[in-house]
């Protein structure tokens, strides 16, 4: 068949073509450098954009954010991983996968499997209530009757066993309080519930709380840091209220730190690590992250040992609300 | 509320990328709603994963765009070929046809996308009137009444379809199972995983419906003869005075969008019963001087006004509920959650500039369509004339790439590829494919609120009793569903039952 | 051999009822394993896929049923298709397959206007220069369109050949 050599030709005819161009730029990076992201899109989302285009612009390619949900964000991790490390695979490394995933034995990573680039940003959180709700004259007295009536309480962190989970589990179980978590796929949703009156509280993000003010009461600011107490119009923070949740410092925050493959080439490693490291110093970024919410920290490379190995012995140390959580509902259940 | 939704909207909508891309949308719309079984959901399946990767809105243009001009396109084929291209303009026949015998095919074609233009507008104002109070009323809405609208949805998906009830039962079903695969979003538990990292989040959406419908589409029209041949059809020009003929019959015109917009609120119609009780109503309040079937303009105004306002209307309770009624809005409703906007009540509220500019698009598009349609007339005319064989690989192409796109996942590729053979397997025998897509979205949404219902209730079941709407929604889920079943029973005892399923 | 409308009738149902034992094997096995197929809504992840495929089971009796009764009234339901009629479709099915394989291996650029001229052939189309023309045309136009505007890696392949537009 004379196909068959016309066939031939014409694969070599473009694939020639392509190779040529292929070779004549040789320095990394070449093309676009996709960044994995664990979740779906949202705030996080949007941050993670502002960085990825302002890496974009240092590295002169595009930078894409390629959104790879499920399984906590362990999916992204493991997509990741399953791809060649040659620099043009990064990973945005959000502390549920990085750090809060393998300490629940989740995951069988630990922090130390990835090379890091820089710090993105992080986000405090504090629970909010309807401001509408009359029940109560306070957080407190709302946390007096959960004790007194357990389970009757219902909340939500969003998505079931997240960070905010584990920090609000903890901080209930300081009160003695049991209450029933209710999952959302996003905190969105939650919040929207807490409005139409079946949730009595919820897990809030600054970015969230900024943009509607009116419509949240804050309860309590599940940091001990100033900076997140301002953040929340100065309410009452876990130190105010003394509770200990086990968690100081960026623990009890989300956070991400952007990583790549432990086997990618240095070469291409110092190029990423020194093209954020630009980005994330540039003030129109800040200002920009700052606007929807987000906290742009400015660790680099590092001292990623340092602080993500903190917060990692924090995390698996901090002993776990979602255990007892679960134990006092079950017992409730049964009787 | 609505005012401001529109006012910020149109600061989106106002770039130079969103109108060009309605104008994409509206060409490539009337193309695949123009060329023969390919239609305005092929042509959204098709398109997805590009949009995807836009911005929401000028994603939203683009898809709304191929809506509009899709449930328009077919009336081309219907008029100048006796081949409605898509079911929507089966109707449009009737009277298409032998207008275009009398030698008053342009006509005809002008009527028809007039019409549709005018009718879609219908539509829209009803929309832009009427969601943005159904979503105040369901701000109250929480998981119970959630969970009673997604049965809604699906019992009124399944008993509509084509083929009989057993089988949209059935792909419905499918479309559920297949929305379970994945992490699970109560218990975060993995579920028919099979410890492969590639299904931690189930099967792409995307990949299922074009699988199903564009590789199987693909396959079906390679069992068509003649594959190489060039229709030899004369090219035609509209003008734009049949705005007026269709202005004339104004009377025509609104009845017509007014059902059409009020089949398209209805969960499951959709355009085509629509396009046909349109008909049926204008044929019936004729005057004795027209004679309805032989080529009366009438029937063409009545059958496009009416598919064309279905739109409007079934981005009403797809935008105010997120409950879509069929599978064209499903995608929209999907396309929306892809870019992390919940359409229902919370999306009126926190992100009113994303339905006011989803409404301007809307209208845009249908304005567009009067434009773009009479001046690109012969151009649709001519992509009658592609050759299938040029068009089948195109298309493999483009949903390949488009696929790959979404993840830059191989995997996905192999799973639309699988996707096919199912939906292959299940059209030969008449299985209605809107089931398994509404199914697919709307299973998290029944799944999750039935689940999350039961974790607020304090006693159980009674929490779909207790709260007022949850509890009228209920009883018309059991009235649906127990006439549905009566009306099934009756046809598999008739004698006729072999009737059940026409080739 | 000929295939009827009744065959696949049935293959569906096959279709449908294997699905339903992979779900209820996996709740047995890896769900049971998880500690989620059983327990409160929380945890009872298995309640609604196996709510959903009791429905299925039902649906698929009725089914069975209704289709039993229909071939004792009459021998054949539905037209049937010769074999060979199926040969080209059969062809293009196994053609994308293939594609797909060298797409992972070789990558885009060189697998794709083979697929397409390949495919045009089965379609019918006889003419050489035209079908490589056209088949070089779509594939580097698509190539431009994802990797120029919407910043798409396509695949590469072994080579990792990608063409920087």
């Amino acid at each position: 068949m004379k196909f068959a050599s016309i066939l031939t030709a014409m694969a070599l005819l473009t694939g020639v073509v392509s190779i040529q161009t292929a070779a004549v730029a040789a320095d990394f990076p070449q093309r676009p450098v996709q960044t994995i992201f664990p979740w779906g899109p949202g705030t996080a989302m949007a941050a993670d954009q502002i960085i990825a285009d302002a890496i974009g612009n240092e590295l002169g390619v595009a930078v894409t954010l390629v959104s790879t949900p499920g399984a906590g964000g362990t999916k992204a991790f493991k997509t990741a991983m399953a791809r060649p490390a040659d620099g043009y695979t990064m990973i945005s490394g959000w502390v549920a996968p990085l750090v809060s995933a393998p300490a629940s034995g989740k995951a069988d990573w630990t922090y130390e499997d990835f090379t890091p680039l820089h710090s993105g940003v992080a986000a405090a959180f504090a629970i909010a209530t309807r401001v509408d709700d009359d029940r109560f004259a306070n957080f407190q007295e709302m946390m007096d009757y959960g004790k007194a009536n357990p389970g009757k309480l219902r909340y939500s962190s969003g998505t079931a066993g997240n960070l905010p989970h584990k920090v609000m589990a903890k901080a209930l179980k300081a009160f003695g309080v049991v209450a029933q978590v209710v999952p959302y796929k996003t905190d969105g949703e939650a919040r929207k519930d807490l409005q139409s009156g079946v949730l009595d509280f919820v897990f809030v993000n600054p970015g969230a709380y900024m943009a509607d003010k009116d419509g949240y009461t804050i309860g309590l600011v599940l940091s001990e840091l100033p900076a997140v107490k301002a953040l929340f119009d100065g309410a009452d923070t876990v130190e105010d209220m003394g509770i200990d949740i086990g968690l100081t410092g960026l623990g009890p925050l989300g956070w991400t730190w952007w990583l790549v493959h432990k086997d990618t080439p240095t070469e291409q490693v110092e190029v990423l690590q020194s093209a954020m490291s630009k980005a994330m110093k540039n003030d129109a970024v800040k200002a920009k992250l700052s606007a929807i919410g987000w906290t742009p920290l400015e660790w680099d490379h590092q001292q990623y040992a340092e602080i993500v190995g903190s917060v990692s012995t924090q995390i698996s140390g901090m002993g776990d609300g979602l255990l007892w959580e679960e134990e006092q509902i079950k017992k409730l259940r049964a009787q | 509320m609505l005012i401001e939704s529109i006012t910020q909207g149109f600061a989106l909508f106002a770039t130079p990328l969103v109108v060009i891309l309605i104008i994409l949308g509206i060409v490539f719309g009337l193309l695949v709603g123009a060329v023969p079984g390919l239609g305005p959901l092929m042509g959204i399946v098709l398109i997805l994963p590009v949009a995807i990767n836009l911005q929401p809105i000028t994603a939203m243009a683009l898809l709304l765009g191929i809506y509009v001009g899709g449930s328009c396109g077919g009336s081309i084929s219907a008029i100048l070929l006796r081949i409605p291209g898509t079911p929507l303009a089966a109707a449009t026949l009737f009277d298409g046809y032998p207008l275009a015998q009398k030698g008053r095919a342009a006509e005809a074609v002008g009527v028809a996308i007039s019409s549709s233009a005018l009718g879609g507008l219908i539509g829209g104002v009803i929309l832009i009137t009427s969601a943005p109070i159904l979503a105040i009323f369901a701000r109250q809405f929480s998981p119970p009444e959630f969970t009673m609208l997604a049965i809604t949805g699906l019992v009124a998906i399944a008993s509509v379809s084509e083929g009989s009830f057993l089988k949209g039962i059935l792909s419905g079903c499918l479309g559920l199972i297949l929305a379970t695969i994945g992490t699970d979003q109560i218990s975060m538990g993995y579920r028919f995983t099979f410890d492969s990292h590639h299904m931690l989040n189930g099967f792409h959406l995307v990949s299922i419906v074009v699988g199903m419908f564009a590789i199987s589409e693909m396959v079906f029209q390679m069992m068509g003869k003649n594959l190489t041949a060039k229709p030899n059809i004369p090219i035609v020009r509209a003008e734009f005075k049949s705005v007026l003929s269709v202005l004339k019959n104004w009377k025509n015109l609104i009845r017509s969008s007014l059902i059409g917009t009020f089949f398209g609120i209805l969960p499951g119609a959709g355009g085509v019963i629509s396009s046909f009780a349109a008909y049926a109503v204008a044929k019936n309040s004729a005057k004795p001087h027209e004679k309805y079937g032989e080529g009366e303009v009438g029937g063409v105004i009545a059958t496009e006004s009416a598919n064309n306002a279905t739109c409007g209307g079934a981005l009403v309770p797809s935008l105010a509920l997120g409950i879509p009624g069929d599978p064209i809005a499903a995608l929209l409703v999907a396309t929306l959650l892809i870019f992390g906007f919940y359409p229902g009540p919370t999306l009126f509220e926190d992100q009113p500039e994303i339905v006011g500019a989803i409404f301007i698009v809307y209208l845009a598009s249908n304005v567009a369509l009067l434009i773009l349609g009479v001046l690109l007339t012969p151009l649709f005319v001519y992509a009658l004339r592609i050759r299938k064989s040029r068009l089948i690989p195109a298309i493999l192409v483009l949903c390949v790439v488009g696929t790959f796109a979404l993840q830059s996942s191989i995997f996905d590729l192999w799973a639309m590829l699988g996707f096919g053979l199912v939906g292959i397997i299940l059209r030969i025998v008449n299985y209605p494919l809107a089931p398994i897509v509404i199914g697919t979205i709307l299973g998290p949404l029944l799944e999750n609120n039935l689940r999350r219902s039961l974790l607020l209730s304090d006693e159980g079941y009674w929490i779909f009793l207790d709260r007022p709407v949850s509890a009228v929604l209920l009883v018309v889920n059991a009235l649906l569903l127990s006439w549905v079943a009566w009306s099934t029973i009756r046809k598999i005892r008739s004698p006729d039952s072999k009737q059940e399923d026409p080739a | 051999m000929t295939f009827t409308r009744q065959h696949v009738e049935w293959l569906s149902l096959i279709l449908f009822l294997a699905i339903v034992a992979i779900v209820f094997q996996q709740i047995s096995t890896d769900l049971v394993k998880q500690g989620i197929a059983e327990g409160d809504p929380f945890h009872n992840a298995a309640f609604f896929p196996r709510a959903v495929c009791i429905l299925i089971i039902a649906a698929v009796l009725i089914r069975v049923v209704t289709l039993t009764l229909q071939m004792r009234q009459e021998t054949i339901v539905g037209d049937s298709v010769a074999a060979k009629d199926l040969r080209w479709p059969f062809m293009l099915v196994c053609l994308f397959g293939l594609y797909l394989l060298f797409l992972d291996l070789l990558g885009y650029h060189l697998a794709t206007a083979p697929f397409i001229a390949i495919a045009m052939i089965i379609c019918g189309d006889k003419k050489p220069i035209p079908t490589i023309l056209y088949s070089v045309a779509v594939a580097l136009l698509i190539a431009f369109l994802f990797e120029k505007y919407l910043k798409i890696v396509l695949p590469g392949g072994m080579f990792a050949i990608n063409i920087p537009w």
